[in-house]
């Protein structure tokens, strides 16, 4: 099985301006094969609803390829927004590195 | 004109400067037939520079001392003289008598001083004036006789014998005075000279010009053109107050096609015939009044700034349905090098030899031509030959011909037979009335050429084509008037007419084959004025926010036994936030608050689908999951993830009071019940519209029912609300609204929104609300005196998890 994991950390304001730069990331994970992302969130002090298109972009897509999104260190606010909105349904959100990393082995892909 | 969207290719582009370069061939072959008969009617034999030199000899020649003087020249002409010239050129009053003169000034090197030669074109010295000398001992008559009789001698030449003496030493303020007068029948010459300290101070040859016969004094044609003149600029003038007040003149572009109007003018004014012209009028007994030149030079050019001013802005707002003629004259200010541009310039530039050619071949036909190519006489004469090219391309005149007449009149009357005669009648009268001496029926015809070639060529091209059809046929006019003359001096200066000329036309031609292609939009779009097109939003915004505010409800529907009450008040001028009172089947209601992702028209723009969503679905469905997930699904396909929409639905059957209830990745509900004693926010399950494909929306999706008492009060928002932010950073937060939900126990639904609104506005103390802020109150009423049992944690939440609870 493929061990290999690319992390993303994301740090400070995910928003309108800085949206595009994320989705360049993930764009450049995804055209190298690397499938597997955990986006570690514990500097992202704010996300807006463009940050959150971003993450719904690229899902299906990663997970057709046998790979998914997973996501840690959400602080406490940023966590809120994610509730409301209903993400915990979409993708794993975890603590912290280690666990998002167990989590890809224990279940690769998210089932709808 | 130009009807179609696609744009031509280049091959078809060059198709349109078919007829033009026909008449370019035609010009040229009929201007070399009409032009190898005898030489022109002016018959300049000096050129400038021999004109000046002459002019500085014969004052040597006279005693004055003029070393380190320097000389320029211009040229006048006669009208009747040049007529008559035509008419009866073996008659010896010619001899004398010439319709173009030379003027060469002679200026002192402290410029303070000038001396006057007036020089036949044909090279006859005509008169002089030398200026006031000192007073000094009187003359003795005798020695002054001898003195004026040998400068009457050097005037007159030949024909001396012909003149016999009228005075004799006559004083004058300015010295001894003596005159001639000639002997012949038929008009007359008279020669005058004043002698003071021994030199003929002045010297002149006099035709007696009202002898001559003339058919029409020039005063028609100077009050036809004053008249026309006046007119115009009052056109102009309305036009443009018009357009001020309706706020569409376009006060840059009128600036810079006023300032362009006004450098060429400069350039006439100081290297063309009218630096010399201007200089002249100052002179005055041989005192020159620099104050005077400068002053003139200041006044015309304001003249001409504020008449191009008028002129282009005027033209530009008034063309209306004919703006499009402006667009290349726009590229031009703008710096594009489209393709049209250069096809409008070629046009007019080809278009140009023929002009000139038909106006002389119709003059050179019968026995009395009028005198034409003035303006390029005098180009010829100027420091500069050229010089004054591009005031007479651009200037208030032109711009109030090819950019407000033509465009007004074409622009106004949409039968287009109609309106070429309108056009061409304008023309054709203003032209043939304005330049002719003579009102003959041959005279008119010839201006007419004129007049049809403007309107045929703005009527298959534009406003910058006739302003190139003018500029072209001046540079033709300059190079055969020049031609031929018999002065090598002004045959040498002519050519530069054809090289300006040749130069225009092959970059012209370059440009219509190689330029960029540019879209109609584009170009005009540098010339649209900041000012105008912010208010031309704010003015869109406005009819947007209105037409949005008429989308949410008006009011709140009747629903018996309920009360309720709703507003959004947008962040911007439009809002992403939206609620609906939805008329269900079988006699249930929708309330529903819903927000787009992100503010402003594009969320707008996604509210609105949403709510056409929402109204699509109230037709069939009365289950609150089933319209979210039709919603869902149409927007999921529609915003394909780029956008997403949260939203909270209440369905609710007024007459059980159960309200069921649906979320879609929005904020809680508070739900605040006094006959239980209890306040809480309900959150069932569900993520946000739009986000996932219906497989995975409709699956995540639950819904929570609610059995409503009378007194309960339940309360939908946005996120707006709950994250105001005031001075501190703080939030407003949910605690705040549950509380502030609590306090309007009692009220009714309008009260309880005002409260709630009231203590979130008191909370941001002056600070403008971030996002768009939603409140849909509902008030149960209709109060019976039960006492409901609290609902124990478990009843309230089967299987949904709760967010919050107080």
């Amino acid at each position: 099985m493929e061990g290999e994991l690319s992390v993303l950390a994301l740090n400070g304001y995910l928003d309108a301006h800085t949206a595009p730069q994320f989705e360049g990331a993930v764009q450049e994970e995804m055209q190298a094969g690397r499938v597997r992302i955990i986006v570690d969130c514990s500097g992202l002090s704010y996300i807006s609803s463009a940050g959150l298109g971003v993450f719904m972009s690229f899902i299906e897509e990663l997970r057709e390829a046998g790979g998914d999104i997973k996501i840690c260190g959400l602080v406490p606010k940023v966590e809120q927004v994610f509730e409301i909105l209903g993400f915990p349904a979409l993708f794993d959100i975890l603590p912290d590195r280690p666990a998002a990393a167990k989590r890809f082995v224990e279940v690769p892909v998210k089932e709808p | 004109m130009n009807g179609s969207s696609a744009a031509p290719s280049a091959s078809s582009r060059l198709r349109d400067l078919r007829w033009p370069a026909l008449a370019a061939v035609a010009g040229l072959v009929l201007a070399a037939m009409v032009h190898t008969r005898p030489a022109s009617q002016y018959q300049c034999r000096v050129g400038r520079d021999q004109a000046i030199a002459q002019g500085t000899r014969t004052l040597h020649d006279n005693g004055f001392d003029i070393t380190g003087w320097t000389g320029q020249a211009y040229v006048n002409v006669q009208r009747r003289l040049a007529a008559y010239a035509i008419t009866h050129p073996q008659d010896p009053f010619l001899r004398l008598a010439w319709p173009t003169v030379v003027h060469v000034l002679v200026l002192s090197p402290d410029r303070k001083t000038a001396m006057v030669v007036d020089i036949a074109c044909t090279g006859r010295t005509l008169g002089w004036q030398a200026g006031a000398s000192p007073r000094g001992k009187p003359d003795d008559p005798t020695t002054a006789r001898r003195v004026a009789e040998s400068a009457m001698q050097a005037l007159t030449g030949e024909y001396a014998r012909d003149f016999r003496p009228i005075a004799d030493a006559a004083p004058t303020p300015d010295g001894l005075s003596f005159s001639w007068d000639s002997t012949w029948s038929g008009p007359h010459v008279s020669a005058e000279v004043t002698v003071r300290n021994g030199k003929a101070v002045t010297a002149a040859l006099k035709p007696d010009t009202r002898a001559l016969p003339d058919s029409l004094p020039s005063a028609f044609s100077t009050t036809a053109t004053v008249l026309i003149f006046i007119s115009g600029t009052v056109v102009s003038l309305v036009l443009y107050a018009f357009g001020v007040i309706r706020r569409r003149v376009n006060h840059r572009f009128a600036l810079t096609v006023a300032a362009g109007a006004v450098a060429f003018s400069l350039l006439d004014h100081l290297w063309g015939s009218n630096a010399v012209t201007s200089l002249a009028s100052e002179v005055d007994n041989g005192v020159v009044s620099h104050s005077g030149f400068w002053f003139g030079m200041l006044a015309s050019l304001l003249g001409v700034f504020a008449g191009s001013m008028l002129a282009a802005g005027a033209g530009l707002y008034g063309a209306r349905a004919a703006a499009p003629k402006w667009n290349t004259f726009c590229m031009v200010l703008s710096g594009v090098p489209g393709r049209r541009l250069g096809v409008s310039l070629a046009a007019g530039l080809l278009a140009a030899p023929l002009v000139p050619a038909l106006q002389d071949f119709l003059n050179s036909l019968g026995s009395t031509p009028q005198p034409a190519g003035l303006g390029s006489l005098a180009e010829l004469y100027a420091p500069f030959p050229l010089a004054g090219w591009l005031d007479e391309v651009l200037n208030p005149v032109t711009l109030g011909i090819a950019g407000v007449l033509l465009p007004l009149l074409w622009g106004r009357i949409p039968r287009p037979a109609l309106r070429w005669t309108a056009l061409l009648a304008v023309l054709c009268l203003a032209f043939g009335v304005r330049g002719t001496q003579e009102l003959t029926a041959r005279s008119v015809l010839v201006g007419a050429v004129e007049g049809v070639a403007l309107v045929l060529i703005f009527g298959r091209f534009d406003v910058l084509a006739t302003l190139a059809l003018q500029a072209g046929t001046f540079l033709w006019t300059f190079f055969w008037t020049g031609w031929t003359q018999p002065a090598v001096e002004l045959q040498h200066e002519a050519l530069w007419g054809p090289a300006v000329y040749s130069a225009l036309l092959l970059g012209s031609v370059a440009l219509a084959y190689r330029g960029r292609e540019v879209t109609e939009d584009t170009e005009r779009e540098p010339l649209k004025n900041v000012q105008s097109e912010r208010e031309r939003l704010q003015a869109e915004f406005s009819v947007a926010r209105r037409a949005q505010q008429r989308m949410l409800p008006a009011e709140a529907p009747d629903i018996p036994g309920f009360d309720l009450c709703a507003s959004c008040t947008p962040a911007r001028e439009v809002a992403g936030d939206l609620y609906d009172f939805l008329r269900l089947p079988d006699g249930y209601w929708g309330i529903t608050v819903a927000d787009v992702s992100g503010k402003g028209v594009p969320a707008a723009l996604y509210m609105t689908l949403t709510k056409g969503l929402l109204a699509s679905a109230a037709e069939t469905e009365s289950d609150p999951v089933c319209i979210l997930r039709a919603v869902n699904g149409a927007l999921h396909q529609a915003a394909q993830r780029k956008v997403f929409v949260t939203m909270m639905l209440g369905v609710l059957d007024p007459r059980t009071r159960v309200l069921e209830l649906a979320r879609a990745g929005h904020n809680p509900a508070v739900w605040h019940s006094p006959m239980r004693g209890q306040t809480t926010l309900l959150g069932p399950a569900g993520i946000g519209l739009g986000l996932t494909s219906p497989r995975l929306f409709d699956g995540k999706i639950q819904v929570k029912r609610l059995d409503l008492a009378p007194g309960d009060t339940l309360v939908f928002y946005s996120d707006g609300l709950t994250e105001a932010m005031n001075r501190e950073l703080e939030e407003f937060g949910e605690e705040r609204l549950m509380a502030a939900v609590k306090e309007t126990e009692g009220m009714s639904a309008a009260e309880a929104h005002e409260h709630i609104q009231g203590r979130v506005q008191q909370f941001l103390a002056g600070v403008s609300p971030q996002d768009d802020l939603t409140l849909v109150v509902v008030k149960v009423t209709e109060a019976h005196n039960e006492k409901l049992p609290a609902l124990s944690m478990a009843e309230l939440l089967p299987e949904e998890e709760l967010v919050g609870h107080a």
